[in-house]
């Protein structure tokens, strides 16, 4: 505990000193980074720990009402510590090349962001959890409208602050109603509160409001335009934990509700299922590749509610068997999509930065410009497609052994599960063509304009955080024995189990299938070079069918790649055509976009009605400064009516 | 035995929502009924089995698809033009329906005949299904057939004896119903030069179309 | 040892399936055909044979190949043969198995885009949009597999499969071959003898590959064959484990049964139109979901 705190304040004055230090030099702001990779460190080193160990708890006064300034840092908190303070680490080293302008103020907000993130996963009084909530999404916004010249980031941010004030209002509502029950805001009171409370009504207005913030369709409107809008490591740690914050919400409010009934359970695969399936199609319809990224988090979110759904289904049908192995998959791919989403983000950062783009149109060819950039790229593509032997398998698996182990006997929870794998089998082949177009398009083949031509590798300081986080994904697939004591001690706390659970043995054969499918591609690649030694090796342009003024323009490009997937879906992109036409035709385009069916679909009839019903209160609203004294005065006038009443 | 009978009966559900061609729907319900026929016989051989087995598979496989047939003919429709639900969701849609009602009769006391009792159901709205998306009298007709077909699959699940004259009585009904809509059919297309029944709206006496 | 026999019997008779295939053909078109032996000679001709590569192809291209058949090793591995024993069993094998197969594709695809030619950017697409649709059926059936024997592993599911009634697992075998279809890119979905880039589908995607690395992507295509035919044949052929001179003859024809009736479908279909093969798919899925529900 002493160490959480050392860290709280090493990330605040790292900041502090970043902050003052504008005046003095290029590097000296560096301090905050620095000092964030130093409070990580101790982060680390207080949740590993505590892990395995009983709850701490650490309550200090504070002067506001109702609130207390008390930490407890259990199982769960710890958990969601480990991805937080792993990818600050390396968003840390990463900033210190890639912020370029506005350096003090950039790491002093990073520090405040992290320190706020793991304030909210550690807080243990509603007052305090709601102001480093506030904190965070606060400070979020500022990063979000940080390039906000443009309009579209302030749109983002206007979209972003909506959203999440929205989300927050449902939680507000909760926590009140929690607070005025129990009589105390402190969690530890909430348990009792929560019984007088009917489930369905806690169950509701903690998926509405936490759900907002970790982006469950249709909640996630705000996710896919605030996400691409801020700097790309601030981006990583957004879709890597801030979304994470959501879940772990939803998971501490039901940790003061057992037992979970077994419809939540369902109606978790329900969101899941459509999370997933529509984040993934939505991405795939993308072609500026932070924003693909960022419905990619969608569709993460709904895999892993998926697998805490299975758990809770499980649970309340008395398997604990299932429910362990479904809960560890989810949590472990929390801590999974935390560490390559980071990667994937700050890897497209890398690539807006050197090619001022971040189109996957105009890209192509940059693997051979920014190799290094290039491969965790591929590592990370391939390790969020799940793909053996990276650690998205290893947490899909699990959460798919859940869903088979569930089948056996008839009744609901056997379709459930096989909604939930036919749905995660939909997924993976989605993601694995979604992530392929993605590095196919922008690294592969040729550049498609002159800014992907005159691509660079970037320094080391932002390729070395790559080079971590892709090994690590490798890491956790090839020893998934290893790193997956902590999501199954997680689970066995999720579960009210108290004693150590052992490892399931399909783990270790998992990580040694995946070595050795490793082991066994290695000895081909020699072999194959065995086979090319004293061979003729020459090098030929592509085949062009025999046309013989090809141009990379002519490359089949990402919107191509998607549209047969995304129209037998039954998702059609919206197509802007200005055909050729007359003897001597103009300049002609060409632009598809895939709409987000929740946008056009529900919120802006939504909206529409809103502003058609509410038109008549701009009445109210008209500038003069004397009218708005009259309404403060008028409801000062009534409060204190209602007072003396 | 039974079971092959009711997954062929299952088949023939699928491949209804699967295609549009109205040749193909016909000959497809007609091997429905074919099987529906001798699923009579799966309770036993009696005498009433072996009577209602033969009427189904008269009226059903033999007569049914000769005038649909010859109506289809001489209409000169040949496909469902345009469903209101595409092919392809329609399969999707259809899995989802036959996994409701493999639910639905899970709840039913009925035993062995349990199987009986889902696909019965799932036939019914595979009838019900075609009659709400396609457009065309033809396509509909086979919906009602459907329908029948899953009624009659679902009353052989139930009763231990089934009652012969109830299930005639039954089967005249459609026979009345698929005779007139026959003869119907074939008016509506040679008066109006096609059969999609969603264009007869203009029929209606609404000031919209005065 | 059974099943190192029987991983070695497969990588000896992989091969031998396209070849089968391609005299059913033949004997339908009323051509003498080559010899069912010729992917042997072709895949040693070509391993002699030096290499030409795109000017623009990274390693990414290079390591394509190699993957893809490192990927058909593994699922090898975990799909038992005629013995019923597999060489590495886990529970979750069963998506490992799919996993293996999905990660094939990923390297296919990423060497196709790495040539920078449309054509095989189109080729990819396809295949990608196939191999999605194709995915559920897959995972319904497995789905079933688990439901009634709880095994979560081939080896530990297979001989159990005798629990299951005839026709769920006939329905299942029906949907699968299917899938067997659409994933080894045969006809209705694809057509393996076409000679038009823009019609080609697989065939197209490798265009760029010459010398061992065609060899390597070949072979591959082959043990896919394999692997998704023993699926399909083992769902009808519950064998418990341990070797039997039977089972193994037994398990052999009905994979060259299968590879005849492969060729039989091709001589006597057409290819879909591109946008009607979701609906085969789809109809794969719907079997082996009515083989899921009636299980």
């Amino acid at each position: 505990m002493e160490l959480l705190v050392l860290s709280f304040v090493i990330l605040v004055l790292s900041g502090l000193c970043a902050l003052f230090s504008r005046r003095f030099s290029f590097l000296s702001a560096s301090c905050g980074p620095i000092g964030a990779v130093a409070a990580s460190l101790c982060g680390l080193a207080a949740a590993i720990p505590a892990l395995s160990s009983a709850p701490q708890t650490l309550a200090l006064p504070w002067s506001l009402p109702g609130a207390s300034f008390s930490l407890k840092l259990d199982q769960l908190s710890a958990f969601f510590l480990l991805p937080l303070f792993a990818l600050c680490i390396c968003a840390a080293v990463y900033s210190l090349r890639y912020v370029d302008k506005r350096r003090s103020e950039s790491f002093f907000l990073f520090n405040l962001l992290a320190a706020s993130m793991a304030l909210v996963l550690t807080a243990s009084n509603a007052v305090l959890f709601l102001v480093a909530w506030e904190v965070m999404t606060l400070v979020s916004f500022l990063f979000v409208v940080w390039d906000g010249a443009d309009g579209e980031s302030r749109q983002a941010g206007w979209t972003y602050l909506v959203a999440t004030h929205i989300g927050t209002a449902f939680l507000l509502i909760l926590f009140t109603l929690a607070w005025s029950r129990a009589g105390s805001a402190e969690f530890d009171a909430f348990p009792k509160a929560f019984q007088t409370l009917p489930f369905g009504a806690v169950a509701a207005l903690a998926v509405l409001g936490f759900g907002t913030k970790a982006g469950f369709f249709p909640l996630h409107v705000w996710l896919p335009k605030a996400h691409p809008a801020a700097p790309s490591h601030i981006s990583a740690l957004m879709s890597g934990i801030m979304i994470k914050t959501g879940l772990y919400g939803i998971l501490r409010m039901l940790t003061f509700c057992p037992p979970v009934p077994q419809w939540f359970g369902w109606l978790l695969i329900g969101i899941g299922i459509v999370s997933g399936v529509l984040g993934i199609l939505l991405a795939l319809g993308q072609h500026d590749i932070k924003k693909f990224l960022a419905y990619s988090s969608v569709e993460n979110m709904g895999v892993i509610a998926l697998g805490f759904g299975l758990g809770y289904a499980a649970q309340a049908q008395g398997r604990a068997d299932i429910a362990l192995l479904a809960f560890a998959g989810a949590f472990l791919h929390v801590l999974n999509h935390s560490l390559f989403k980071g990667l994937l983000f700050m890897a497209a950062g890398s690539v807006a930065h050197a090619t001022g783009t971040r189109d996957m149109e105009k890209l192509g060819g940059l693997l051979r410009l920014m190799p290094v950039t290039g491969t965790c790229f591929l590592a990370g593509a391939a390790a969020i497609s799940a793909l053996p032997p990276f650690n998205g398998f290893i947490s899909e698996l699990l959460i798919y052994l859940g869903a088979f182990k569930s089948l056996p006997g008839s009744g609901p929870n056997a379709l459930a599960g096989l909604a939930a794998l036919t749905a995660l089998a939909i997924i993976g082949a989605l993601a694995a063509a979604c992530f392929a177009r993605a590095f196919g398009t922008a690294f592969l083949g040729l550049p498609r304009s002159a800014a992907a031509e005159h691509a660079h590798e970037s320094p080391r300081q932002m390729t070395i955080p790559l080079v971590l986080l892709a090994l690590l994904c490798l890491g956790i697939g090839a020893l998934p024995s290893f790193f997956g004591r902590p999501a199954f001690t997680a689970a066995a706390a999720l579960l009210n189990i108290q004693t150590q659970v052992p490892l399931p043995a399909m783990l270790f054969s998992a990580g040694w299938a995946g070595l050795s499918l490793a082991a066994v591609a290695l000895a081909l690649w020699l072999g194959r070079n065995l086979l090319f030694s004293g061979k003729k090796i020459s090098s030929m342009p592509t085949w062009g069918c025999g046309y013989a003024a090809p141009t990379p323009r002519m490359q089949y490009t990402a919107s191509s790649f998607a549209q047969p997937l995304l129209s037998a879906f039954g998702l059609n992109l919206k197509v802007k055509l200005e055909p050729v036409s007359g003897l001597f035709p103009r300049q002609a385009g060409f632009r598809s976009d895939a709409q987000d069916m929740a946008r056009t679909r529900i919120y802006k009839p939504l909206f529409e009605l809103v502003e058609d019903k509410l038109g008549l209160l701009r009445k109210i609203q008209h500038g003069s400064i004397h009218a708005y004294i009259l309404y403060i005065a008028v409801a000062l006038a009534f409060a204190l009516g209602w007072a003396l009443l | 035995m039974m079971e092959l009978l009711l997954i062929l009966i299952l088949l023939t559900d699928v491949a209804l929502c699967s295609t549009g061609r109205l040749r193909v729907l016909v000959r497809t319900a007609a091997w429905q009924g074919f099987f529906l026929g001798l699923l009579a016989l799966c309770k036993g051989f009696t005498f009433h089995a072996a009577t209602l087995a033969a009427a189904t598979i008269a009226v059903k496989a033999v007569i049914f698809p000769y005038i649909l047939n010859r109506a289809i003919r001489k209409s000169g429709t040949l496909t469902e033009p345009l469903p209101y639900v595409s092919y392809n969701l329609s399969i999707v849609l259809c899995a989802l329906m036959l996994g409701l009602c493999v639910l639905a009769a899970d709840r039913l006391p009925s035993g062995q005949w349990r199987m009986a009792a889902s696909i019965g159901f799932f036939t019914m709205f595979t009838g019900f299904f075609l009659i709400i998306t396609r457009r065309t009298a033809f396509s509909q007709v086979i919906g009602y057939l459907a329908l029948e077909g899953g009624i009659y699959a679902f009353g052989l699940s139930l009763w231990q004896e089934m009652q012969v004259e109830v299930e005639m009585g039954l089967l005249l009904d459609v026979f009345a119903a698929i005779f007139i809509m026959g003869i119907v059919i074939y008016r509506i297309s040679s008066e109006f030069e096609h059969a999609d029944t969603a264009r007869l709206d203009f029929l209606n006496d609404s000031e919209e179309y005065d | 040892m059974t099943a190192l026999a029987d991983f070695l019997i497969a990588l000896a008779l992989a091969p031998l399936l396209p070849g089968i295939i391609n005299r059913v053909k033949a004997f339908f078109a009323g051509r003498q055909g080559q010899s069912p032996f010729q992917l042997y000679y072709d895949l040693l001709k070509l391993l002699r044979k030096g290499a030409v590569y795109s000017t623009c192809a990274t390693y990414v291209f290079r390591l394509g190949p190699v993957i893809g058949l490192a990927a058909m090793l593994g699922a090898l591995a975990v799909m038992p043969g005629g013995s019923g024993d597999a060489l590495h069993n886990f529970d979750g094998g069963i998506i490992f198995f799919a996993y293996l197969l999905a990660l094939a594709r990923f390297a296919a695809i990423l060497a196709a885009l790495d040539t920078g030619s449309s054509f095989e950017g189109m080729g990819a697409s396809r295949e990608a949009l196939y191999s999605a649709l194709a995915e559920p059926p897959l995972f319904v059936a497995l789905a079933m597999l688990v439901k009634t024997t709880g095994g979560l592993s081939f080896e530990a599911a297979f001989p159990d499969a005798a629990l299951l009634g005839g026709t769920p697992r006939l329905l299942a075998a029906a949907a699968l071959f299917l899938v067997f279809l659409a994933e080894n890119c045969r006809i209705p979905t694809d057509d393996p003898n076409t000679h038009l880039e823009l019609t080609m589908m697989h065939e197209v995607m490798v265009l760029d590959h010459s010398g061992p690395d065609f060899a390597f992507i070949s072979y591959g295509a082959a043990l896919k064959m394999w692997v998704l035919g023993a699926l399909t044949a083992r769902f009808l052929l519950p064998f418990g484990p341990g070797f039997e001179l039977r089972q193994e003859a037994l398990f052999l024809a009905a994979m060259f049964a299968i590879a005849l009736l492969t060729g039989v479908v091709e001589s006597c279909m057409a290819r879909l139109r591109l946008n009607r093969v979701p609906a085969m798919l789809l109809a794969a899925l719907a079997l082996s979901f009515a083989a899921f529900v009636t299980a």
